[in-house]
């Protein structure tokens, strides 16, 4: 089973569901209404945090490095790219999901850093977080895990989860999906 | 220099820089669709007047709330800015103010106090 199905209509555990073109514009809007939501929700404001930092993480990564991209892929502001999100709670945790196509060629370079950080320990993340904080190449650049994915690691009480999977039309194209558990 | 002040948004900082009076403040979240087109300009600017002499001392305020793991490493270049100044002797005073609940942030002031030991750093916890 996908870790990304799209959830049932009227899903009480769902906070929150997009699939489609997202922009900058449009996560800032989740942002705000996911937000709203969790002040109703969850009375740790520590744990509101790291659901919100996960879902801008997530969306921003939409944004900037989906395959499908609506706008000039050399464009670096006011992108528009496919994928989506789920925010989801049950069990007192909070499930937060990606999907987006990505090239099939990006799996190789991609695989080795989730697998090498969902194997990390807290302590280990936040020591690779520190090491790429201070690195001075851009992220792109790095041969580490990347601070975005570091983000992720160091928010979540559980180890990362993620698939690649066939794209339906496509076999240039897999799809990506991640799965962080707060 | 001109007084720089960008009014805040959602997604991005209110900067107001007061050149003539030696004062750096940044306050609100930080998570611009792109982040490197925010900061970089902000960093080369803070550049731009520590290669001016002078023995005024300097006044950083972070006021900051969300950051995203872009501004968090381009914040990171920026203080830098302000520590390689403070090596050369001009007195740099940096208040970075976080919320008691927020830990991620009082982990990032921790890293910056630990990495730029030329500042005279202040962490002060605002309700």
């Amino acid at each position: 089973m996908s870790i990304h199905a799209p959830p049932a209509a009227l899903d009480r555990d769902v906070i929150f569901y997009y699939s489609g073109y997202l922009s900058q514009a449009i996560l800032q809007a989740t942002a705000d209404a996911v937000r709203l939501r969790l002040e109703q929700d969850a009375d740790n404001s520590k744990v509101r945090r790291k659901v919100l930092s996960t879902l801008i993480e997530m969306g921003q990564n939409i944004v900037h490095y989906s395959a499908d991209c609506l706008t000039d892929p050399g464009q670096t502001s006011e992108e528009i790219r496919f994928g989506s999100i789920t925010v989801a709670c049950r069990e007192g945790h909070f499930h937060v999901s990606c999907a987006n196509p990505i090239e099939a060629s990006a799996c190789a370079r991609l695989e080795p850093k989730l697998a090498l950080v969902s194997r990390m320990s807290l302590e280990e993340i936040k020591a690779a977080y520190r090491a790429t904080l201070r690195q001075d190449q851009g992220e792109d650049g790095s041969k580490g895990a990347g601070l975005g994915l570091l983000t992720l690691a160091r928010d979540a009480s559980d180890p990362l989860t993620y698939r690649f999977s066939d794209h339906p039309t496509s076999p240039n194209h897999k799809i990506f999906e991640l799965l962080v558990t707060i | 220099m001109d007084d720089l002040h960008i009014p805040g948004t959602r997604q991005s900082p209110a900067v107001d820089f007061w050149f003539s009076q030696h004062r750096f403040r940044l306050q609100g979240e930080a998570y611009p669709e792109n982040a490197t087109a925010f900061f970089e300009p902000l960093t080369q600017l803070a550049a731009a007047y520590a290669a001016r002499p002078s023995e005024a001392p300097v006044r950083v305020e972070l006021r900051l709330r969300y950051l995203n793991s872009a501004s968090t490493k381009l914040l990171f270049k920026w203080v830098s800015v302000w520590d390689r100044l403070a090596e050369t002797g001009r007195p740099v005073h940096l208040t970075f103010e976080t919320a008691p609940d927020d830990e991620v942030l009082q982990e990032f002031g921790e890293d910056l106090k630990t990495d730029f030991s030329w500042l005279d750093f202040e962490i002060v916890e605002i309700a």
